[in-house]
């Protein structure tokens, strides 16, 4: 938990920072330096038009983790409204939502998005949106266990007698009770939408070059793999350590979580 | 048993409805639509579109297509590829192997090592092989697959030059073991890793349980006690999860066939998309989402098989 916050603040500090810690402009061509390998100018080398890939890697970090958090908000939002309204009032609304889930889940996600995302276009706003709307089912099972769970309890009857409206009770005292697994959940979403962001600009599908985001760098890297192989390695390596963060802090909450139910 | 089978099949035929709905509208209303591939052909007058459109039906109303292609594609008339003009179905077929390859040896790869690797964790909870494989473990499920191919492309193929570094076989078919081990593990590698996770807890959560106890006090093997008393009752959890997994193989078949240039549906599938080959993108989507519903049934049904008590419960239903 502790390791993963502290890596995780590190990526985020770097990716934020890049602008006062690099003498580089990540567009910057300089083409008297192609295709360098990593060195003391260049850490992690040039890509074929001598632009600094260090310096690319970190701002297709901030874009990258820009992408996993909103699209792991989006979707906790989206799936804890559906979910909670779907405890609350039960019946056909709650059957309908849990079919719903059960089409989402049976939907082979990687293809359909390659297929929108590859008809469509999107821009990076609507691509985050595409994506949690493929991934906020299990912030949608979670609030409506934790709702199902917390609406037979008695602050949600005394909530109900001074007159609150359905609505006051499900987002002033249903889902503030129930933020602990949705955190954790939401948590490790910010990993899925990073790698699935990454998956489809891999393809050449997602963000668009010249941006650079962790998934596009590879995009070329590959062709390259046996003369530049420092072009594949490095944006990898950061997607990875931005996942293996957010994993471990989604470990630690879960288990601070069970430790609290337990102690309860 | 057959009563229920049917039961879910019968149930699964809505979820199939709407699926096809879904992936019928999302392709049909694409800008530019199904003939796009020959808007920027030069040879290709608009005239020719026009005459194509009334000859494929894209000039009546949506619904109207929509029961036309469900009744062929029921009949197994799956259309023409636009690309190159055979069936579509003969297309996929072609590839379902590969595909089928990849992800069968994947899944067997994936769950002896979980199997393996989650029972020596669970055998001393917090001892130094627990803590080794759960580290191990995290470190699998954050790796990005497609990076993790592009890797071990680079170490085994390009670096070490032990094994090749893409296609399925060699020109004359040689050669498809050797083919097969980057592939298989690059995906096998975050279901073994997320597999573990669960095998560990689940049976460390059976060893405490009074019948191991009992059985220890018989003076039963610890072998005996892991294989035959343990890990069955440890298993049952894992088979929902395996099933719900499958929808997620399916997708990392697609990320791990690109890398690798493995024939499969997913490189016809990024090939299709790329060339805006609508009629073998739907055969392609259709075949993914029927597999994942099945995969669920099947799932539903070796739960009942595994669990007398679910298949007691069932026949007293039903």
């Amino acid at each position: 938990m502790k390791r993963g916050l502290i890596a995780l603040a590190a990526a985020t500090s770097l990716a934020a920072l890049v602008p006062f810690l690099s003498p580089y402009r990540y567009d910057e061509i300089d083409l008297s330096s192609i295709k360098a390998p990593p060195g003391p100018s260049h850490w992690m080398g040039t890509d074929e038009l001598g632009r600094d890939f260090a310096t690319r890697v970190l701002v297709g970090a901030r874009l990258s983790l820009a992408i996993g958090l909103a699209g792991a908000l989006a979707a906790s939002f989206l799936g804890a409204g559906l979910g909670s309204v779907a405890g609350y009032f039960g019946g056909f609304v709650d059957a309908a939502l849990m079919r719903l889930v059960d089409l989402q889940l049976s939907i082979p996600v990687l293809p359909v998005l390659i297929v929108i995302s590859a008809v469509f276009r999107p821009s990076v706003a609507v691509l985050v949106l595409l994506v949690s709307a493929f991934a906020w089912m299990e912030p949608a099972r979670i609030a409506r266990g934790e709702v199902l769970r917390l609406k037979e309890l008695e602050f949600t009857e005394a909530a109900k007698a001074l007159g609150a409206s359905s609505g006051r009770v499900i987002g002033r005292h249903l889902l503030p009770n129930a933020a602990g697994p949705l955190i954790v959940a939401a948590a490790i979403l910010v990993g899925r939408v990073i790698v699935m962001e990454s998956v489809l600009s891999f393809l050449g599908l997602g963000v668009q070059p010249p941006d650079p985001s962790l998934g596009n760098l590879l995009y070329g890297a590959q062709a390259s793999l046996a003369t530049e192989p420092w072009l594949a390695v490095f944006p990898g390596l950061f997607i990875f350590w931005i996942v293996l963060a957010v994993n471990l802090v989604g470990d630690g909450l879960s288990f601070r979580g069970r430790r609290q139910i337990a102690s309860a | 048993m057959a009563a229920y089978v049917a039961g879910r099949l019968v149930r699964a035929v809505p979820l199939l409805f709407g699926l096809s709905i879904l992936i019928f509208a999302l392709v049909h209303e694409a800008p530019g639509g199904p003939l796009t591939v020959y808007l920027s052909n030069p040879n290709v007058r608009p005239e020719d579109i026009a005459r194509l459109e009334r000859l494929l039906g894209l000039d009546r109303p949506l619904h109207e297509q929509y029961l036309g292609w469900l009744s062929a594609f029921a009949t197994g008339d799956w259309g023409f590829s636009y690309v190159d003009g055979r069936p579509v179905l003969e297309r996929v077929l072609e590839r379902a192997g590969g595909t089928l390859e990849l992800m069968g040896s994947a899944f067997a790869l994936a769950l002896v090592v979980a199997l393996v690797l989650g029972s020596l964790a669970a055998l001393r909870p917090g001892g130094a092989l627990d803590s080794l494989v759960s580290g191990a473990s995290i470190v699998g499920i954050s790796l990005p697959t497609f990076w993790l191919g592009l890797v071990l492309q680079l170490v085994f193929a390009v670096e070490l030059r032990l094994l090749p570094t893409a296609g399925r076989m060699g020109v004359a078919g040689e050669g498809r073991l050797a083919h097969l081990v980057l592939p298989a593990a690059t995906l096998a590698s975050f279901y073994a890793a997320s597999w573990i996770r669960y095998i560990r807890a689940s049976l460390a959560e059976t060893f405490s349980r009074d019948f191991v106890r009992a059985g220890r006090a018989r003076g039963l093997s610890e072998a005996r006690l892991l294989v035959r008393h343990s890990l069955p009752n440890a298993l049952f959890p894992l088979v929902t999860v395996l099933s719900l997994d499958f929808a997620l193989l399916f997708s990392g078949a697609v990320v791990t066939e690109t890398v690798f240039a493995w024939p499969g549906m997913g490189t016809l599938l990024v090939d299709s998309v790329y060339r805006r080959d609508y009629s073998v993108l739907m055969g392609i989507l259709m075949v993914g989402s029927v597999a994942v519903v099945l995969s669920n049934l099947t799932a539903d049904v070796v739960y009942g098989w595994l669990d007398p008590r679910v298949r007691i419960a069932r026949k007293e239903a039903a």
